[in-house]
């Protein structure tokens, strides 16, 4: 079994795992903390879902004013070209290991963010050459299983990079807020700001019109199970063409790189989330903001996140409410410091993350060079470069 | 209004049908999309809210062409209300359920958490649940070349950063 065909595997065994948890949500066996809508849910599945609409619902927080329709109107996309691994910055600045209460500028901060996401195997350039040697391949193994396939023309994806990530952007003013709510922490952004959340801001893919083109007529051949078998796989013992691309990649370029990436993975998810385990002057500017925000607060044990402030730009009107909670939650982020205090606590980590492991990291960008430039002569000798690349 | 395709389909309901049947079955479809998309608790908690909200205008719904989609939308703008998340509300599966859950493959849902959102909706529910392309499309309510794309692309980018199954699962 392929690498590629062992994560679909591992996908399909892990549906129990997320059916089981939705269950327990639904159930009330897991709770985060109150006011949670799970007793709509209950109660829709009482007098609706089991009944089959005999008994009136008895409806809680029910949004009749909300046709769900809510015009998306993200910020542009900005651009994020990925610092290249010989010129990522050098937040450590000599052999003093960085402790608590250092602090650090916000260009330092996005500049430690991006590193640590150029750490992926590949990297922008080696991504590129591995989307035309897999096109090509699957092409190949298509016809070869007597199937017809359209080849995906490479487009740089929208920020891949940053998706995911907690953001420290910039703080709007008390006009902004008072204008907008909460979608002015997110309109504020700028150039770091993460990708919007919409579907409709996702798929930057459709205005290319050879991509169109490609992916309807995948989607006509896909009707055919036989073409989606053969093209993702099922049948263990034959395999699919898209594992056996990615493997003919791997045996051809090599996985060092990935291999020691996974032994960082870990450490890299939580280097970017300082919240998870807030410690020193991060903690205690946290603690400070709960004081502040009172009742206010709610259930929330940390000022909003960055990337879920997107949501807010799903609607257009913010509520009067909203602007209230916005505006207390500006002046408490400015008053208790958290929004430096977490800035510093992540290009700390960052930083100590990169002393600590200076070996390794050699280690590992010397092997994603190495297969990168692999990536580039296999596709070279593919034909799938232009003839000046 | 397009013809159903087969019992199962919830791309339209007939004005006649039951609709509490159809949000019955459409529901467990509608709460993974939005799981997949927003975690657990909102995705569960959004798809409560879209379930209520489809009662409550089961009328209208019928006379849609696409109300998987608009039910898609409804749950996605219930968040709205719910800014304050901490990061334990909105993580794919909370440390606490995956302490309970063994064995679980943490390492694939951490990376599942490095995708797009739409990349994490298309490859969970075409590759965890076995949907269709044409469902999950209709879903995020976007092309099938769409989900095709996000599937291609969340797929590629966890080849590159899921460990070896040894290395991530708690067993």
């Amino acid at each position: 079994m392929s690498e590629f065909d062992a994560i679909i595997h591992r996908l399909g065994a892990a549906a129990a795992t997320l059916d089981g948890a939705i269950d327990r949500y639904a159930s009330g066996d897991v709770r985060f903390g109150p006011p949670a809508y799970a007793h709509v849910l209950t109660k829709v599945a009482a007098g609706v879902i089991v009944t089959g609409g005999v008994v009136a619902v008895p409806l809680v927080a029910a949004r009749t004013g909300d046709d769900g329709r809510g015009a998306p109107s993200s910020p542009s996309a900005a651009s994020t070209a990925t610092v290249p691994l010989a010129s990522a910055p050098d937040l450590v600045g000599g052999p003093t290991l960085p402790g608590d209460g250092q602090t650090f500028t916000d260009q330092q901060a996005w500049d430690a963010i991006d590193w640590l996401d150029s750490l992926a195997p590949y990297g922008p350039e080696g991504n590129r050459y591995e989307h035309l040697i897999v096109q090509d391949q699957l092409e190949k193994c298509m016809n070869e299983r007597g199937f017809e396939y359209h080849q995906i023309p490479f487009t740089a994806p929208p920020q891949p990079r940053r998706a995911g990530y907690v953001r420290v952007p910039p703080l709007p003013t008390e006009e902004q807020v008072k204008a907008v709510g909460y979608a002015a922490f997110a309109n504020l952004g700028g150039a770091s700001a993460p990708p919007p959340s919409s579907d409709a801001e996702d798929v930057p893919a459709t205005t290319d019109p050879e991509l169109i083109e490609a992916n309807t007529a995948n989607d006509e051949l896909a009707q055919s199970s036989d073409w989606s078998l053969a093209l993702y796989g099922g049948d263990t013992k034959v395999g699919s063409c898209i594992g056996d691309a990615f493997g003919f990649i791997e045996e051809q370029v090599g996985t060092e790189a990935k291999a020691r990436y996974s032994a960082f993975i870990g450490t890299i998810l939580q280097l970017a989330a300082p919240l998870d385990h807030p410690e020193g002057a991060l903690a205690a500017a946290l603690e400070e903001w709960r004081s502040c925000m009172g009742p206010l607060g709610g259930e929330v044990q940390s000022p909003v996140r960055a990337v879920d402030l997107y949501d807010a730009l799903l609607d257009t009107e913010p509520s009067d409410e909203e602007i209230a909670t916005a505006l207390a939650d500006l002046r408490c982020r400015q008053s208790s410091g958290f929004r430096d205090a977490y800035r510093d606590a992540m290009a700390a980590g960052i930083a100590n993350f990169r002393y600590e492991n200076e070996g390794r990291i050699d280690d590992l960008e010397a092997a994603t060079r190495r297969e990168t430039e692999a990536l580039r002569e296999l596709a070279g000798e593919l034909g799938l470069l232009e003839p000046d690349a | 209004m397009r013809e159903p395709r087969s019992a199962d389909d919830h791309r339209c309901i007939d004005a006649d049908a039951d609709v509490g049947a159809w949000i019955a079955r459409f529901l467990p479809t509608l709460r993974r999309a939005l799981v997949a998309r927003n975690g657990l608790a909102d995705g569960s908690d959004a798809a409560a809210e879209a379930a209520a909200w489809a009662w409550e205008h089961r009328g209208e719904l019928a006379g849609m062409t696409n109300p998987a989609g608009y039910l898609y939308r409804v749950g996605q703008s219930s968040l709205r209300r719910r800014r304050f998340r901490d990061r334990q509300r909105s993580s794919l599966i909370p440390d606490v359920v995956a302490r309970d859950s063994p064995p679980f493959d943490d390492a694939l849902f951490a990376a599942l958490k490095r995708l797009t959102e739409a990349q994490r909706v298309s490859v969970v529910m075409v590759h965890m649940y076995g949907f269709s392309y044409r469902d999950v499309a209709d879903v995020l309510d976007v092309s099938e070349a769409a989900v095709t794309n996000h599937v291609h692309r969340g797929l590629a980018r966890l080849r590159r950063i899921v460990p070896p199954a040894d290395e991530g699962t708690h067993r």
